[in-house]
């Protein structure tokens, strides 16, 4: 067992002259992304559209992660596990139909569904949080991605879920609540008013997930969070119960986790155990990394930049190599994620906006 | 009701195999260097398919070399052994040079992982393929074991070399020096062990253990793109069960998993959903966690 020594050498030198400077650039690189959406679109509103959705909720499954990883030290594998929780609780509460033979249930209104959601992947925070936090964090990273696959087994095989048929149109009384300037507004970009409405409410999302995240980094609860993050046992000497604090993390984290589910799910037409695979969880690992863990703006400026590249290389490889095909295409673009995850985390752990003194990469 | 349990004890033996010599590997590289690495089942999946190139004719897949499988197999483990030294030296070592912890090497291999994954589905797609090996019939061994001859022979086969793993490791001084370096790094290298030299061979014997195993995997089942992933958390069950860290562990921990998985299909719920039977092995492994974290096998000390 290799002793884990903090690198003396990535302490004393900072990883850049100047903050601002970095922060300009993350913001530059970030519009450039945007800049080359809708170039290569074409300037098409659908499929911008379509990409920033993608971008918003992935953001917000992001931060959740930041706030456990970036800012605690701990280590989930299974966010798709929460998101699926998430996804599950609003979509069979809502007006819905389930599995092969589409039985109509569910009369919930949206808004106590999408907080019903949220309770669930807190639920499932504290389900799986007593158990592992007090164990070393490679743990915990095995246990979670662990507790994401069985429940995914579990979707799979229970009827009452909908096995492997899902569920279906559980978007109806969501596209219902789409307001009439949204409409307007859609008819004039000439996309579909619900997709509209999803982006918006997507972003507000973000937004307010955003605002609270602020708010808790900024308070002396989440200086504690670092404190435990960056030396747990002096957190300890001070009288911080460790375990509780934790816990809390993966409860809220799960929170926020359950409500990207719920856009997630309203994103896809039909949810199913094929949609919750373990590649969900690592799409918003690499969007942490490559905006900076740690850092409030990092995981959406990384989800955007992600979501553009991961989207807009297939039809940059279509036109460079036109004899490739459609499925070595998109796996290309898979090499290039791993690619990109093994060179940030080697040459820039700390992303686009973090600091490298705050990154806390050893096991504690 | 005893048919049915002779054919899933048969079974269970059989992916218990698999997993015990996979995880073996997953355990050593643990111990030695420290690193969980996320990648093994792809290495798994990619020394399946390396013997299946090699195997099959060019015909039927891409860059076939139609060799016998006695040739391809044997070819494809020292591929593997030469393949582990070439990702110790070139990849781990820089990274280890520039004291990188132990959370990035996890998230790298993480990434690694990607890459051969989604190469791999390049290189012989997306479809299964099977070794050409004739089809058997079952037969029965002890009384008790329902399997194919070549299922029996490489069962036998993979005790054979999971114990000479076991002698290499307590009876050779490169054995030893692993277990050192695994206790105490710092002990070890100040009693006169080359560290370099011992991580180049753990990673050596770990992928070449994978390779096997992926070969093993695909003559009993098929060989595709995904096989591996799908297997690295029933190794990382196996690991924990049989105590991390701890190769002996390793072993045992796969048999039990294996086991779990075929004979839990018994059980009433699971019977009518299959699927069921990978998430019992993984609340095994949980439950492990909560009562033994340190396992089978393992010392108390490892888990805090």
């Amino acid at each position: 067992m290799t002793p884990d020594v903090a690198p003396p050498e990535s302490l004393s030198q900072p990883s850049t002259p100047d903050r601002s400077t970095q922060q300009a650039i993350g913001t530059l690189i970030t519009l450039l992304a945007l800049l080359w959406l809708f170039w290569s679109s074409g300037f098409a509103w659908v499929i911008v559209i379509g990409v920033l959705i993608k971008a918003g909720l992935y953001a917000v499954s992001a931060m959740s992660l930041n706030l456990e990883f970036g800012y605690t030290g701990l280590l989930n594998f299974g966010q798709v596990g929460f998101m699926l929780v998430g996804a599950y609780t609003f979509a069979l509460l809502v007006p819905h139909e389930l599995g092969r033979a589409g039985t109509a249930a569910g009369s919930w209104p949206v808004w106590a569904a999408v907080l019903a959601a949220m309770f669930a992947g807190m639920l499932l925070g504290v389900v799986l949080g007593i158990p592992t936090v007090r164990l070393r964090g490679d743990y915990l990273a095995i246990v979670t991605i662990a507790i994401a696959e069985i429940l995914r087994f579990v979707v799979r095989s229970l009827p009452g879920l909908g096995q492997s048929f899902g569920v279906i149109k559980y978007t109806t009384s969501f596209d219902d609540l789409t307001p009439g300037f949204v409409e307007d507004w859609a008819a004039s970009l000439d996309i579909p008013a619900n997709q509209l409405w999803l982006f918006i409410v997507c972003w507000a999302a973000v937004g307010v997930v955003l605002g609270v995240m602020t708010l808790m980094i900024r308070s002396p609860w989440g200086r504690v969070l670092r404190a435990l993050r960056d030396d747990e046992d002096a957190a300890r000497a001070l009288g911080k119960n460790a375990f509780w604090y934790k816990l809390q993390v993966l409860m809220i984290g799960g929170a926020i986790a359950g409500l990207s589910g719920v856009l997630y799910a309203l994103d896809q037409s039909q949810i199913s155990p094929t949609k919750f695979l373990p590649i969900i969880t690592f799409y918003a690992w690499t969007a942490l990394i490559l905006g900076g863990a740690s850092t409030l703006i990092g995981p959406i400026s990384g989800s955007i930049i992600f979501w553009v590249l991961l989207t807009q290389t297939s039809s940059l490889a279509e036109d460079l190599f036109p004899s490739l095909s459609v499925s070595a295409v998109s796996a290309t673009r898979f090499i290039l994620m791993g690619a990109l995850i093994v060179v940030l985390m080697v040459f820039r752990p700390e992303g686009l906006f973090g600091r490298r003194e705050e990154l806390s990469l050893e096991i504690q | 009701m005893l048919e049915a349990f002779t054919s899933q004890l048969g079974n269970g033996i059989v992916l218990g195999a698999v997993i015990a010599l996979t995880a073996v590997g997953l355990s050593l590289i643990f111990g030695v260097t420290g690193i969980v690495n996320f990648a093994h089942g792809d290495f798994v999946t990619l020394g399946a398919t390396i013997a299946l190139v090699l195997a099959l004719p060019a015909e039927q897949v891409t860059g076939g070399q139609g060799m016998s499988m006695w040739i391809a197999v044997p070819v494809t483990i020292l591929i593997g052994l030469a393949l582990g030294a070439v990702v110790e030296m070139s990849l781990i070592r820089p990274l280890r040079a520039r004291r990188v912890g132990t959370v990035t090497m996890l998230v790298v291999t993480i990434g690694l992982g990607f890459i051969i994954r989604y190469a791999i589905l390049i290189w012989i797609g997306g479809s299964p393929y099977t070794y050409p090996i004739p089809i058997e019939i079952q037969g029965t061994y002890f009384g008790l074991l329902d399997m194919t001859a070549i299922e029996f022979r490489l069962v036998l086969l993979t005790v054979v070399v999971l114990l000479l793993v076991g002698v290499f490791l307590t009876r050779t001084r490169l054995g030893t020096a692993m277990r050192a370096i695994s206790d105490n790094e710092d002990l070890a290298e100040s009693s006169g062990i080359d560290a370099d030299t011992v991580y180049i061979a753990t990673w050596s014997l770990g992928i070449a253990l994978a390779f096997g195993g992926g070969v093993l995997l695909g003559i009993v089942t098929n060989v595709s793109w995904s096989m591996g992933f799908f297997l690295l958390l029933l190794i990382f069950a196996a690991v924990i069960v049989g105590g991390i860290g701890n190769p002996f562990g390793a072993m045992v921990g796969g048999f039990v998993i294996g086991l779990v998985i075929s004979l839990s299909t018994a059980l009433p719920v699971i019977e009518d959903h299959p699927d069921l039977r990978f998430a019992v092995a993984l609340g095994v492994m949980i439950l492990v966690l909560l009562v033994r974290p340190q396992g089978i096998l393992g010392s108390k000390e490892r888990v805090s």
